[in-house]
């Protein structure tokens, strides 16, 4: 690296612009050149020193322009006076106290960025790199081999990428792509959103467009609507509104007609199909949810649908018709898996839905699509009918994140001898808090009818008790969803469950695990 | 110990604290990446130099004692941060630190020439110059706010940096042959 090259990079250090191929050259300049040490430690110390003066500047970002500042000096005394006090009060905390302070160790959140929607995305992972819908992702690259992933930065732009391609995530509202396609879409309020590849920064002022990139300094964009600045290597800006297009080679940005976009396989039906991919698969649901009604095992099904903040009745869309509808007590009406799609949230100990739901049944197939926000309790609701009689069953998740079911024909007479539980696998951890899961158990009359499924998925015991023993009919009768009401143990069997719900079905019979991947396909967020 | 006698140690660390802080900073800042992380060092360094204020011989240099300090927080931030991005390795985090502590002084008189040398800026370089520092702000919204492309306002403030590095050294070499 020669002198010219290391004070670009050691400037783009401090504006925190570096790829981490560029860091990583930059450490090794350091680590070898101790003429470049020096250089970069005055420039920290100019960086640290331009600090400190504008902090005692305090005016307003508006007036920046215009204004007269106070003199720095008049500044650094205030600046000192106000660190002696914050110092003395932490000092004094201390003295009075007579032990160490605990520094504040809460954590902060370092995150930049989530994944909301994949469709049939292949991420090649990082050890320990966590890339799941719903979990915060820190600056840093992501490579996605295949599919599509809609990532939305915290700043308010969001992308849709599509594979392969290898983005790297450098704050809230910046990001590099390497290689792939991928379309942007940046609210006004999130005006200022960067993208670099190459050698070309394009900067979003409140728009959408496609940019597709070969991995080997050449690009291409187009711009839906709106306006994007692309300033290459000369840096002249150019810029680009509504249906405008321009390449890029080498970082020299170049105008060209946007009929000769396409030099890139794929590249329109990325830009064509990835926008709507939520409306698509609320749409595909909704669809499959009008199909699986007509279902003649259905006991009763809850669409969630079109809830509003004054709806106190859960309607049952199944063909047993409005006899078995439930009433909403306390949940409130929150967002569902997509946009637009109604929910009820679970919370306070009074939060439940009330059924009603009478006969004798030889099987059974029970689901839900549930977001769990935290296990709070030993257990927590699912659906659990009232008391524990005689074949009445109860279905709720364990603390330590596992699907419970049981079920006495004794009810709750003797329960060692006669409770069959059965725990599933653990899938769930505070992690995977606020994601939608599809839960499920089918159960068949005799021994060892019970399966568990998880996001489609059978999964296995991870234990119960009983489990030998046979299971005659089942019966539910009063129930709540998201509670229990009138419970065996008054004093110590809260169960109320901390999260939501927007589909919940119960069927006479025990389907097959197609018929559960099946629906799990057609609803997944 | 008697209640005055702390009282009046806690009176010189305040004292030496406050007068060394911004070299402490600076000498952070050429560790970690951000300004929060710094800032973050910066606190706990604080609290250890306190709490540890009675190793202390008031005889020998406090900002060599306090770099000693901040380079073990410095440390022990790296190894929470290990995964982050752009973190200096341990190797090199220990060299700089090494080499700024030596450098402690003479860095200290260029922050000094730097308050001469803004002055010198041109008012509206000056200015942007100033909102870009401002603690807080991001750097494409400072430079939206101002109505210029991050490009552009990144080259200004590159240009103003190695301005004022240049004045700077000008001016260290005017004081040294007496001028100023």
């Amino acid at each position: 690296m020669n002198r010219d090259k290391f004070d670009r990079v050691s400037q783009a250090w401090l504006n925190g612009e570096l790829s981490d191929e560029e860091f990583q050259e930059f450490q090794e300049a350091l680590r070898e050149n101790p003429g470049f040490r020096r250089e970069f430690i005055r420039l920290a110390n100019l960086d640290s020193g331009l600090r400190d003066l504008a902090m005692v500047e305090e005016e307003e970002p508006e007036a920046v322009a215009f204004s007269t500042p106070r003199t720095a000096k008049a500044g650094f005394i205030a600046l000192a006076a106000s660190l002696a006090l914050l110092i003395l009060a932490v000092g004094i905390l201390w003295q009075r106290s007579g032990r160490e302070i605990l520094v504040d160790a809460a954590p902060k959140t370092t995150g930049v960025a989530v994944i909301t929607a994949e469709a049939g995305a292949v991420w090649e992972k990082e050890e320990g790199q966590v890339l799941e819908t719903g979990v915060p992702l820190e600056p840093g690259a992501l490579r996605l081999r295949e599919g599509l992933a809609q990532i939305e930065f915290f700043g308010g732009a969001s992308i849709s990428l599509s594979g392969p391609a290898e983005i790297e995530l450098v704050t809230r509202d910046k990001a590099i792509l390497n290689q792939g396609r991928l379309k942007a879409n940046v609210p006004p309020a999130a005006r200022g959103f960067e993208i670099r590849t190459g050698d070309v920064l394009l900067e979003d002022l409140g728009t959408t467009f496609g940019l597709a990139a070969d991995g080997d300094a050449k690009a291409e964009l187009i711009v839906f609507d709106g306006e994007v600045v692309a300033t290459g290597i000369d840096g002249k800006p150019l810029s680009l509104t509504d249906g405008e297009s321009a390449s890029f080679e080498a970082g020299v940005t170049k105008r060209q007609p946007a009929s000769s976009v396409g030099a890139f396989a794929g590249i329109e039906e990325v830009f064509a199909g990835s926008g709507n991919r939520d409306e698509l698969r609320y749409a595909n649901w909704k669809e499959a949810s009008l199909e699986l009604r007509q279902d003649p095992r259905l006991i009763a099904y809850y669409d969630f649908e079109n809830l509003t903040p004054i709806s106190r009745r859960l309607r049952n869309r199944a063909v047993s018709g409005s006899e078995l509808d439930g009433g909403i007590v306390g949940a409130r009406v929150a967002e569902g898996r997509w946009a637009g799609k109604t929910a009820l949230d679970f919370r306070l100990e009074g939060d439940r839905v009330r059924f009603q739901i009478p006969g004798k049944f030889e099987g059974l197939t029970i689901f839900a699509w549930v977001r769990i926000d935290a296990l709070d309790r030993n257990l927590n609701s699912l659906f659990l009918t009232d008391y524990f009689d005689e074949h009445e069953f109860h279905w709720q998740l364990s603390r330590r994140g596992a699907l419970h079911f049981a079920s006495s024909p004794e009810g709750p007479r003797d329960i060692p001898q006669h409770n069959r539980r059965y725990y599933s696998d653990q899938f769930w951890d505070p992690g995977k808090s606020g994601q939608w899961f599809h839960l499920a158990t089918t159960v068949s009359m005799g021994v060892g009818g019970v399966q568990h499924y998880v996001n489609g998925e059978p999964v296995g015991f991870s234990g119960g008790t009983q489990m030998h023993k046979a299971l005659d009919h089942l019966r539910i009768g009063e129930a709540d969803l998201g509670n229990w009401s009138d419970t065996l143990w008054p004093d110590v069997a809260i169960r109320t469950l901390n999260g939501r719900i927007d589909e919940f079905a119960i069927f006479q019979a025990p389907l097959t695990s197609d018929e559960i991947r099946a629906i799990y396909e057609n609803g997944k967020p | 110990m008697g209640n005055e006698n702390s009282e009046e140690r806690y009176e010189d660390f305040v004292s030496l604290f406050t007068r060394h802080e911004p070299a402490l900073r600076a000498f952070v800042r050429s560790l970690v990446f951000t300004w929060d992380d710094a800032d973050e060092v910066m606190q706990n360094t604080g609290l250890v130099l306190w709490r540890k204020f009675d190793t202390f011989d008031p005889d020998t240099d406090f900002m060599r004692w306090a770099c000693v300090v901040a380079r073990f927080e410095v440390l022990a931030w790296r190894r929470d941060k290990a995964r982050d991005r752009h973190v200096f390795d341990e190797g090199l985090v220990n060299l700089l630190a090494e080499e700024a502590a030596d450098e402690h002084e003479v860095l200290a008189q260029e922050r000094r020439a730097l308050r001469v040398c803004l002055q010198k800026l041109p008012e509206k370089q000056r200015r942007i110059v100033m909102a870009a520092y401002e603690p807080g702000v991001r750097l494409n919204q400072v430079a939206a706010k101002l109505g210029k492309t991050a490009t552009a306002f990144y080259k200004i403030l590159n240009r103003s940096r190695s301005g004022l590095l240049k004045c700077i050294e000008g001016q260290l070499l005017r004081e040294e042959r007496g001028q100023v």
